[in-house]
This record gives C-alpha cells, structure tokens and sequence, in this order.
C-alpha cells in the first residue's frame, strides 16, 4: 500500500512538474494544482497506518492517524486559494499582454523595456543638453 | 461546451443538494462535515456556470447574487456556535447537549450545536466559492463588475 501510495505522489508529481514547464499559462497552473494534488497524497500517505475513522467511540482494531488527514485538508484548502489567485494573475497577463505564451509574454516585456530604455536615454541627452 | 455538460449541468445540483445533506447527517458518527458537503455543491455550481455562462446561471437561480450575504451570514452563523462555549464558561467548540446528555432527536435525527456548526461552514464554503468563480467568470467574459 505504501509503495502505491509513493508510486501515485510520484507520477502526479511528474506530471506537474512537466506540465509547469510548458510554455502555455494555462498549462503551468494545471500543473501547480496537480502537485499540490501530489502533496496532498504524500501527508495522507505519511501517515503510514490504514483503519477506521478517528471518530469517539473508537472502533475496535486499527484507527488512522487525524493528524495527517487535519494536514490534507489544510492542504486542499490552500490549493484552492492558491489556485484561484493563480488563475487570477493568468488572466490579467492575458487581459494586458492578449497572450497565454510565456514566449510572447517575454517578446512583449523585452519590447516594453527597449521603448522604457529609449525614452530614459532621451531624457538623459536632454539633461545634458541642458546642463551644457 | 460538449453536449453531455450542458445536459449534465443543470440537472446536477438536485442530487448534489441531497448528497450533501448526507454527508452533514452522516457527519456525526462517520467521515463527513460541512467543509466537504459544501465543495461538493459547489462543484455542482461551478458546472452550472461552466455551462450556461454567469449571466445566464444567475438569472436561473438569483439566489446566487446573494452569495457574499450568504457567506458573511455562514461565517456568523459559525463562530457564533463555535464561540458560545466560552461565553457560559466552557471551552471553545464545545457542542450542546454535552456528551452523554439526552438529546432532542426529530425522527432518528439528533439535534446538537454541532450541526448548526458545519450548516454555517456549509454556507460559507458554498458561497465564498461561488464568489470565487462569479469573479472569475466575469474577468474572463467581460461585463459589468
């Protein structure tokens, strides 16, 4: 069961991993709620015990440990928050840059900065025009 | 949008409505609370605005709008049950009737603070998360903010 558990964190892990390092916005937050999804599974799996539901009376024979489980739901929790301010932020980049491509995004930044650096050089010749 | 969402979507929030009254009942002496209860049905929303778009999903079921209401109430409704235990002298989050005291039951149904609890968890999870999509559906669509 542990080795099930390792083997499912890990795959989505990967999955996450690969899909954050697409080049599409959208792709990078699937893949930040795919590993937090991967984090979830990890604390339930450490905590290394399967049984009944911690709940008073307890049951006879195993239980499972609450604390791991109080972790995952904390855990899912801060995924949605996490979640939600990333797909906020995708779509003010899409609303400013009318682009989802991290490449366009980065042309789009570097072209902004090349107007910025001509306007502050003009600026500059101006001064010393000035002060001569 | 795929045929069998729109068919599913509207259709959904019925059953989602009863399975989360299940989980609310079940919570007292199985897994369940209002925190899942609450996902759930909004779930069940979120497809609803998946599918018909905001504009659309708010007219069908106005008490949407309401949502920030809902959730503000939810919240209320929450601590002011979380928090009267220390008001009369006992800890935080303690239930009434206590352990081992009778308890007014409706039917098989018991009647403990800690189910008007999770119902205010309930509403407050449901409805921030509506918020949380109206939102994005509105800076994703356009329209009036």
């Amino acid at each position: 069961m542990t080795l099930i558990y390792a083997l499912a964190a890990g795959a989505l892990f990967g999955i996450g991993a690969y899909l954050v390092m697409r080049r599409d916005l959208l792709r990078v937050v699937l893949g930040v709620v795919v590993i937090s999804q991967a984090a979830t599974l990890t604390l339930m799996a450490s905590a290394l015990g399967f049984g009944a539901a911690p709940i008073y009376p307890l049951p006879s024979g195993a239980i499972s440990d609450p604390l791991s489980q109080a972790m995952a739901l904390t855990s899912v929790v801060i995924g949605l928050a996490t979640t939600a301010l990333l797909l906020v932020l995708v779509l003010r980049v899409v609303d400013v840059f009318r682009s989802q491509g991290l490449d366009e995004v980065a042309e789009d930044e570097v072209a902004q900065e090349a107007t910025l650096d001509a306007e502050h050089a003009l600026g500059h010749e101006d001064e010393e025009a000035a002060a001569r | 949008m795929s045929s069998i969402i729109g068919v599913v979507a509207p259709r959904l929030l019925g059953p989602a409505l009863i399975l989360a009254a299940a989980i609310i009942v079940k919570g007292y002496a199985d897994v369940g609370d209002g925190f899942s209860a609450g996902v759930i049905v909004a779930t069940a929303l979120a497809l609803r605005y998946v599918s018909l778009g905001w504009e659309l999903a708010e007219r069908s079921l106005p008490v949407l709008r309401r949502a920030p209401q809902v959730a503000t109430a939810g919240l209320l409704i929450a601590l002011a049950t979380g928090f009267a235990g220390p008001l009369v002298g006992d800890p935080p989050f303690t239930h009434y009737p206590r352990a081992g005291e009778s308890v007014i039951h409706i039917g098989t149904l018991e009647l403990i603070t800690a189910v008007v609890f999770d119902l205010g968890l309930f509403l407050f999870v449901t409805a921030a998360f509506v918020v949380l999509i109206h939102h994005l559906a509105r800076l994703a669509q356009g329209g009036p903010r």
